[in-house]
């Protein structure tokens, strides 16, 4: 799906406001980050429209790698294009503000892993591990939270921080590729390393409605804590779900950011649906 | 016309010539970085028969990243094309040297060319749409058509260079006649 220049760009307005309002906590990829991202990757080069992609309605893949890479170019570009905008050429002025544009849009989300030590105890250390995923090819943007006791303290110093043993990096990076319940089933299997709590932030899809992108954003949890397993999602289509004596429960649940309004068509759409999803508006 | 405005059009020439020639450097880097991206990115794997056998991609379809390889040069290219377009409007805008706007349109169109070229690799280069065969006559004729830009390159290059070796010596010329006017003066004196 492809729109001209100016519904592209106002689309990814609508994004970037359905973003702010779905008060997204520290579970989810951070948004202020994304919503530079999603500025920078809504700029539609001139005259060349902006693609989405079909599934999630964000600017599709093709579009964030388009503005990384002129966003990369655009510091060895704009001087070789003044001399073509001082001449009065309306093309080069036009590129000129494209590629600025670019480049006030802020820096492009990569994907990033993080280590906390939260405690050294007696079985263990106890970490707080924050994996940032973006997945081109959705896009997709996560964050997955794992709280838990790693009794081989694989936990390093260097770079300016803690940084996991890589072994165990890799073992959680590998989680972040299935479903949140069969990561946790995996990390309850390992005797090595003992879970408190996983949490994935999920933002989008986004859905069209009649005044504009309702933007949705779900929140994964599973923990040994969890006594039952309660999931509200009516975009989830087939969720996995820890199997009885699975030793944990789990939640998820999504929100939405609507046009004010779209709000009562959308609350129709999940009461017919028998979901209590939250809906939050924004103004367009 | 007087000797300041020859001097000022002189330098404008000059300087006109200089932009066009640092154009036609980065066209070629681009030019070899879209060729050394496709051959990279497309060219079937030289493996022995035991990687082959143990390979997951025993077909030999290109990685995942195949199709960020080649964009970034591809999109240098489409800069670096889109800039010649606004030198040639001014140009023509301007109606100077006729002889070397028609010499950078047959550049252009040999760039255009391998522009189109690497679009086709680049969809050759989808894993959805991944054929062995599709991708390697792509490579080959990125690869081609980067031979013959070049030879346009250097031929432009080599025309542009003498151009500038011509107003030097013109520049020079007028500074000797000035230098001899300012003696006969001097002597009169």
């Amino acid at each position: 799906m492809r729109l001209s220049d100016e519904e592209g760009a106002r689309w990814g307005r609508g994004l970037e406001r359905a973003l702010r309002a779905l008060r997204l906590n520290a579970c989810y990829p951070p948004w202020r980050a994304l919503a530079g991202h999603l500025r920078a990757a809504s700029t539609a080069a001139p005259g060349q429209g902006l693609a989405l992609c079909p599934h999630t309605l964000w600017p599709h893949p093709d579009e964030w790698l388009r503005a990384v890479i002129d966003r990369e170019l655009a510091p060895s570009l704009l001087p070789q294009l003044a001399p073509l905008v001082s001449a009065g050429d309306v093309a080069a002025a036009r590129k000129a503000a494209y590629l600025q544009a670019l480049l006030e849009a802020g820096a492009p989300v990569r994907s990033q892993v993080s280590a906390a030590l939260v405690e050294r105890a007696e079985e263990g250390l106890r970490l707080e591990v924050v994996i940032d995923r973006q997945v081109p090819e959705g896009p997709r943007f996560e964050r997955w939270t794992f709280r838990l006791t790693d009794a081989r303290g694989r936990l390093e110093s260097g770079g300016g921080g803690a940084r996991l043993e890589a072994g165990l990096e890799r073992q959680l990076l590998a989680l972040c590729e299935g479903p949140a319940a069969a990561a946790a089933a995996a990390l309850l299997d390992d005797r090595a390393l003992s879970l408190e709590e996983l949490v994935r932030g999920e933002i989008g899809p986004a859905l069209r409605g009649g005044g504009g992108p309702a933007l949705t954003a779900a929140l994964e949890r599973a923990a040994p804590h969890l006594t039952r397993t309660h999931v509200d999602d009516p975009l989830a289509g087939e969720v996995a779900v820890p199997e009885a004596g699975a030793g944990f429960g789990l939640s998820r649940q999504r929100k939405w950011a609507a046009p004010t309004a779209d709000r009562e068509a959308w609350r129709a759409w999940l009461d017919e649906r028998g979901s209590r999803n939250l809906i939050y508006t924004y103004a367009l | 016309m007087s000797e300041q405005a020859v001097s000022e059009q002189a330098v404008s020439e000059r300087a006109g010539l200089e932009r066009r020639l640092a154009l036609l450097a980065r066209l070629s880097e681009a030019e070899r970085a879209l060729e050394a991206a496709v051959a990279g990115a497309l060219a079937p794997p030289a493996r022995g028969w035991l990687s082959r056998l143990l390979s997951p991609s025993r077909t030999g379809a290109p990685p995942g990243d195949a199709r960020q390889q080649i964009l970034p040069p591809l999109r240098a290219l489409g800069h670096q094309l889109e800039l010649l377009d606004g030198e040639l409007r001014l140009m023509e805008a301007s109606g100077e040297a006729p002889e070397e706007q028609a010499t950078l349109r047959r550049l252009r169109a040999a760039m255009s060319a391998l522009h189109a070229a690497g679009e086709a690799a680049l969809a050759a280069a989808a894993p959805s749409g991944w054929e062995r065969a599709a991708a390697a006559d792509a490579a080959r004729r990125v690869s081609a058509l980067s031979t013959e830009g070049s030879a346009f390159l250097r031929e432009d290059a080599c025309a542009l260079e003498e151009e500038l070796a011509r107003l030097d010596r013109e520049a020079a010329l007028r500074r000797d006649a000035a230098a001899e006017v300012a003696r006969a003066l001097e002597e009169e004196r």
